[in-house]
């Protein structure tokens, strides 16, 4: 641990979860496991983008976000539209 | 009677996000059913007690795991004018996509209020158009 404080600087932060890893595991199968969580841990491979519908002339986020309101998904908004067909 | 109310809600669906939005959303991801999905959620609920819709639209792209917080896809409340269910999702991003149904006036990125959006994308898609998708950037 010292060796990669002295060798890696920059991987401080990983020190915690390497201590983690050996202490839990030191031999055997879930150390593959352990080191690919890890892995996924340190690289952000997770990404959220917002996708909103914008009808022709619409400028006021209110109404935007209000577009769709019909669709079958969504149980609140057609309640009262299907009781009256 | 079910049938018929089968056929409004699909016109009533074409009216409220158009054709070209769902073909817009088949190109950049697939849909998928948040009820036990296991993959990346991206803030999304997959349990049927905590709403967050039923669908949503995500991708796997060069490794990465994207969800995308469609507005359309997101709980609709009739009773809530500004469709916080939505733009807590939407407003929290960092990216976001604007679909523009057909090219009006030019979206402005102030329209979203947010403390986290940083980029703004709109996408005009014109079908009649030999250039399909014509993009805007900021």
């Amino acid at each position: 641990m010292q060796i990669l404080e002295i060798a890696a600087p920059q991987l401080a932060g990983l020190e915690n979860t390497l201590r983690h890893v050996s202490s839990t595991s030191p031999v055997g199968p879930d150390l593959a496991a352990e080191l690919i969580k890890m892995e996924n841990e340190q690289c952000n491979v997770d990404f959220k983008f917002g996708v909103v519908y914008c009808k022709k002339g619409q400028s006021n986020q209110d109404e935007i976000f209000g577009n769709g309101a019909c669709e079958p998904e969504h149980e609140g908004g057609r309640g009262g539209f299907t009781e009256n067909l | 009677m079910k049938g018929d109310g089968g056929a409004l809600l699909r016109t009533c669906k074409i009216e409220s996000s158009s054709p070209e939005f769902d073909e817009f959303l088949g190109i950049i991801g697939d849909r998928i059913q948040l009820k036990g999905w296991t993959g990346y959620r991206g803030g999304l609920s997959n349990k049927e007690s905590e709403v967050t819709g039923k669908e949503s639209v995500f991708t796997k792209f060069d490794g990465y795991n994207i969800m995308f917080h469609v507005s359309t896809l997101l709980p609709y409340n009739a009773n809530d004018l500004q469709q916080l269910e939505r733009k807590r999702h939407v407003g929290n991003d960092i990216v976001t996509i604007v679909f523009q149904d057909e090219p009006g006036i030019l979206f402005s990125p102030l329209t979203i209020s947010s403390h986290f959006l940083r980029t703004v994308r709109a996408f005009l898609l014109h079908i009649f158009d030999p250039c399909v998708l014509q993009i805007s950037l900021w």
